[in-house]
């Protein structure tokens, strides 16, 4: 029988963890154009095979170039906020997941930066000014061919934190 | 009624569950390897044709004293695939033509043998066939052995230059 006292314990732990998800919202970035992008490996390095590294040898490489990408912020307008970039630690098709990492420049609004599976990057802080935050970014996607198992699905997502409301 | 403390439990949990996946809206990448990146590749010695001499003193011919080449070759191969469709490589070399003489007289390449720095191309001889298999490996591979020749002497053949070659193919079918 579960005291009272752990009952409470364990709704607060419950609420809490609510609280903490609702500091950190997943965007929707369904604004912009491309929601599909099919993208195919090259080998990174085509010369010198012999010379090259086992990582090397096996590194292959992918670009999604100028991807017109518009964050949904509307409901956080005016609020001090940090954006991220997140990949989900499980990728479709990868057999570990630390062999892979996504890049990325962008057009000046958010932040260039470097992920992989299971983390977060920072993208953006500051004030919301827009309810579409819209940027043009280049992807690269870099990963160990000795590790890609069957054709990948990523899906990247954007998170907010609230600063200041 | 009050609701049962782990129906309550659950219930947040669900609340929770649904809350963080319906936002979940992002682009969706598909990294494909369609096959069409393969690369296979051979380099024997340094050039196209590489040459060995075996020098064979007239006093000694058949004698059965084995004689080293004049210089030990570098075999090096490359196979890379997708390991989404992964290849596999085949080494042979076709020794059915014999040394010649140019006047009739000929040694069989069955009388060459080499010694190999590396086990991935084992040492060997050459078997006197179009299509002698002398090793295979798996996508994605680098191969690098030094062989190192051998003429037999254990016959005794007319004076003379002889002269041959031998060919190796390094295919994925």
């Amino acid at each position: 029988m579960v005291s009272a006292l752990t009952r409470l314990h364990l709704i607060m732990l419950c609420l809490a963890v609510m609280q903490g998800q609702a500091l950190a919202a997943r965007l929707d970035d369904s604004l912009s154009p491309r929601r599909q992008v099919d993208l195919e490996l090259q080998w990174q390095y085509q010369d010198n095979l012999d010379s090259l590294s086992e990582a090397e040898f096996n590194a292959v490489t992918a670009q999604a170039r100028n991807l017109d990408t518009r964050l949904d912020t509307s409901a956080y307008v005016g609020s001090e906020a940090r954006i991220f970039l997140e990949l989900p630690i499980l990728v479709r098709g990868l057999g570990n997941p630390s062999s892979l990492l996504l890049s990325w420049t962008t057009g000046g609004l958010f932040n260039a930066g470097r992920v992989t599976p299971g983390n977060r990057t920072l993208i953006y802080e500051g004030r919301i000014t827009q309810p579409v935050m819209r940027d043009i970014i280049t992807f690269t996607f870099d990963l160990d061919a000795r590790h890609l198992h069957q054709p990948l699905r990523l899906e990247p997502v954007y998170e907010i934190e609230l600063i200041t409301p | 009624m009050p609701v049962p403390f782990r129906n309550t439990v659950l219930a947040l949990l669900a609340v929770l569950a649904a809350w963080h996946t319906s936002l979940v809206i992002a682009a969706v990448f598909t990294l494909n390897d369609s096959g069409k990146n393969t690369s296979l590749s051979i380099r024997i010695g340094g050039g196209n044709i590489s040459t060995v001499t075996f020098n064979v003193p007239a006093a000694n011919t058949g004698s059965g004293t084995p004689v080293t080449g004049s210089e030990a070759i570098d075999i090096r191969l490359v196979i890379r695939a997708p390991a989404t469709a992964p290849l596999t490589g085949f080494l042979t070399v076709d020794s059915s033509v014999p040394l010649s003489n140019g006047a009739g007289g000929t040694i069989p390449l069955t009388s060459i043998s080499w010694t190999s720095s590396d086990s991935s191309i084992p040492s060997g001889s050459f078997n006197g066939s179009a299509s002698q298999l002398l090793a295979s490996f798996p996508s994605a591979a680098r191969i690098q052995a030094t062989h190192t020749f051998t003429f037999a002497n254990d016959t005794l053949y007319d004076p003379g230059t002889y002269n041959g070659q031998i060919t190796y193919t390094w295919s994925a079918p």
